[in-house]
């Protein structure tokens, strides 16, 4: 392969248009301040004007013009579409004979594929047993998570123990901004849950929040010393993730920043790349290894979790997970998020959580070892609902992340990887990064948490159970709505009216 | 010196037995495979090993010193923040997988996979020095720190294929002839010589006095330095899409 070559050479028009209302416009500046992409001008003469082709639609200065002059449009398409050469194919073409580049995405996988969630409805008591009133009667949503299934040895195995049965997933500093983690890790303390450091270190600002953190350890092994291991809660093995099962990750340059670089323990502006394998992981012995090793440097003190993306025999490789003496196996379905992915890996590898979750609590059940290890499932969380179909269909808790931004003020535009959100949440640079204040921050990721709790109460009580615990792969609260029988099958429900 | 007799103790027995040990110098003998020994160990305590330990060797630890005289199995120094470790013998696979810092010297030949994703930080500046000859994809992923294969008394090509794929920073001195087709395309080649030896003089040296092998002779050979001027290497793979 021969080096690409940008030819710099456009052929389509811009993707959207920014309409400026003039007669609501006062020319305060806002826009030309806020916007990173620089799509806003102001001449000396206050003459405005603006550069479509670089706004990603992130909605900053429409939601930050104080006299609403701004709206972000579709441009009007001018291809001459059909059915199956949509314009955003066109564009991507375009896109790689300009540049010779790999397409970068961020964010979770957008396509239409079906939504297995959305085609999951719950059960609710009628007349044979009475539904519970969580506003007058105690409803129980304490987890644990860990290894129960040595009762015989009667040692205690390291556990962790959560108020609220969803947690917030990976996201690395560097991917996300320090605010973002100082939102999520103080929210996730002050709720009783966890929160996880993703690969790239602790930083010294966060120290305190280390005994509610998963810790993680990656291929590319940035910030793993002892004492990042010994301040946690649980240590996490990221095998791969749902936004980009099989390879690896290229945090790129520009991310990379001294304060980035202090707790990665890379020098400053340099990529920081992380291997698609674990080199001392080529099998599940290996990984066994790699757990045990874990185990012995901190003492047998905390679960070990082992994070895989939801893959073709995903029981199966479950299944070794647990007997290679994972206390936690997390699954990341294809739907599951991502600072930077190629858009292909994002769009077409990987699995839907729903039927990967069902498919391995079915297979460790009937292996019976499902009580060696809790199951955590990631992906494509989108609410509470979500979350309540997650645990009938066999999870002990949930991660989130996307709906956890979303909460700190992500509005998916998905351009994550040029480090220059808008929003200060992913991005290193400063000047962005303040744009989200943490105390606020953690205000509105504890209220998610607390929404949705409530929520999962209300559902729960319908259904006439007062603890989580008895809803966890209770599969007869779910019925299949739009789903073939094979579909029913594999996730281990009925059809509504059956 | 604590002395143990690691022959009649199954794996979990000795690292048991090791928590427990108050004493900062410890000899371990007839050690048969036990594996995870001084795994995540943050105290300098000084260790001296008979026979083979098993896999693991000092994973993630942050400052033991460890002289092993034998062989060592698989994955000695993964992920090691600091410390030292002579191994009078050789070592299995991916030994100094993502090493951050400390020293690791191996007598004679290193298997597959050695050095992978190593790494400098500040004061932070890892070390592999080889005897023998390495298997393939030595110093793949390479980030920093210094690995140096010196090809004595081995049967093998000094370096095996895929040598320095992916390779963004550190460097690689390869001692005499080494089969260039094994080395990553991308990596700048430069023989050294003289002077220029002044940054691993110090290496060598220590390698000679751990080994009793003649400073003399290793210095008989010129020295190639591997290494990489970009530290993006994958800033041109991607086109950012707007979607």
């Amino acid at each position: 392969m021969g080096a690409p070559l940008n030819t710099g050479f456009q052929m389509g028009t811009p993707v959207f248009k920014v309409d400026r209302d003039p007669d609501r416009c006062i020319q305060c500046g806002v826009c030309v301040n806020q916007c990173a992409n620089e799509v806003h001008h102001m001449d000396s003469d206050s003459w405005m004007w603006t550069e479509d082709e670089k706004c990603v639609a992130c909605q900053r200065c429409a939601v930050l013009c104080p006299t609403q002059a701004i709206s972000i449009k579709d441009f009007p398409v001018i291809f001459r579409e059909n059915s199956h050469w949509g314009s955003a194919s066109i564009r991507e073409i375009y896109r790689q004979a300009e540049s010779g580049g790999v397409l970068l995405t961020g964010m979770g996988n957008p396509r239409p594929y079906k939504n297995y969630f959305d085609h999951l409805l719950l059960n609710a008591s009628q007349v044979t047993n009475p539904s519970i009133d969580p506003l007058r009667e105690p409803m129980e949503l304490t987890t644990y998570l860990g290894n129960k299934g040595d009762l015989i040895s009667q040692v205690e195995k390291p556990y962790l123990k959560l108020k609220i049965p969803i947690m917030f997933s990976a996201m690395s500093f560097g991917s996300v901004s320090l605010n973002v983690q100082k939102s999520l890790s103080a929210a996730a303390e002050e709720m009783g849950t966890f929160w996880n450091t993703g690969e790239g270190g602790l930083h010294q600002d966060l120290k305190e929040f280390g005994p509610c953190a998963f810790v993680q350890v990656a291929s590319g092994r940035f910030g793993v010393h002892p004492g990042y291991l010994a301040n946690s809660a649980a240590i996490e093995i990221k095998i791969g993730q749902g936004a980009k099962p099989g390879i690896g990750g290229h945090l790129p340059g520009e991310k990379v920043s001294e304060e980035v670089s202090l707790t990665r323990m890379i020098p400053a502006w340099s990529d920081a790349i992380s291997p698609a394998p674990h080199h001392d992981i080529y099998s599940i012995e290996d990984l066994d290894q790699l757990i045990e090793t874990l185990k012995v440097a901190t003492g047998y003190s905390k679960p070990i979790a082992v994070k895989v993306a939801a893959v073709h025999n995903i029981g199966a490789i479950a299944s070794g997970i647990v007997r290679a003496g994972a206390d936690i196996v997390v699954i990341d379905g294809f739907r599951g998020s991502t600072g930077a992915a190629p858009m292909r890996i994002r769009d077409n590898v990987g699995i839907p959580i729903e039927i990967a979750l069902a498919q391995v609590d079915s297979r460790l059940r009937d292996e019976g070892i499902r009580q060696q290890a809790s199951l955590v499932a990631a992906g494509g969380i989108k609410n509470s609902a979500d979350v309540i179909k997650a645990i009938a269909l066999g999870a002990d808790a949930v991660y989130i992340a996307s709906a956890a931004l979303v909460a700190l003020g992500c509005h998916m535009c998905q351009m994550c990887f040029t480090g220059k959100c808008n929003w200060g949440l992913a991005t290193t640079n400063p000047e962005l990064s303040k744009r989200l204040n943490p105390e606020i921050g953690i205000q509105r990721a504890k209220n998610l948490l607390a929404a949705w709790g409530h929520e999962i109460q209300e559902m729960m009580g319908g259904m006439g159970i007062n603890a989580i615990d008895s809803l966890r792969g209770n599969r007869l609260m779910l019925r299949g709505i739009g789903l073939n029988s094979q579909e029913l099958d594999l996730l281990g429900i009925k059809s509504v009216g059956d | 010196m604590a002395v143990i007799d690691a022959g009649q103790y199954s794996q979990e027995e000795l690292i048991k037995i090791l928590n427990n040990v108050t004493d900062d110098d410890i000899e371990i003998n007839g050690l048969c495979g036990q594996r995870y020994i001084a795994c995540g160990w943050t105290k300098p305590k000084r260790l001296i090993l008979k026979g083979v330990p098993g896999n693991n060797l000092a994973a993630f630890a942050d400052g033991p010193e460890i002289i092993v005289h034998g062989n060592a199995q698989e994955g000695v120094a993964n992920t090691m923040s600091s410390g030292h470790i002579q191994v009078h013998g050789r070592v299995g696979d991916i030994a100094g997988y993502g090493m951050r810092g400390g020293e690791l010297f191996i007598e004679e030949d290193a298997g597959y996979r050695l050095g992978i994703h190593m790494k400098a930080y500040k004061a932070y500046k890892p070390l592999i020095v080889v005897g023998g000859s390495v298997g393939a994809f030595a110093g793949e992923y390479m980030a920093g720190g210094t690995m140096i294969v010196l090809g004595l008394n081995t049967s093998r090509p000094l370096v095996g294929p895929y040598c320095g794929t992916g390779m963004y920073g550190g460097e690689i001195y390869l001692r005499g002839d080494y089969p260039v087709k094994n080395i990553a395309t991308n990596i700048e080649k430069v023989v050294v010589s003289g002077n220029e030896l002044d940054n691993i003089i110090d290496y060598l040296h220590r390698y000679s006095i751990y080994f009793n092998y003649p400073l003399g002779k290793i210095l008989d050979e010129p020295f190639t330095r591997l290494s990489v001027q970009n530290v993006r290497p994958f800033a041109g793979l991607y086109a950012g899409f707007v979607s």
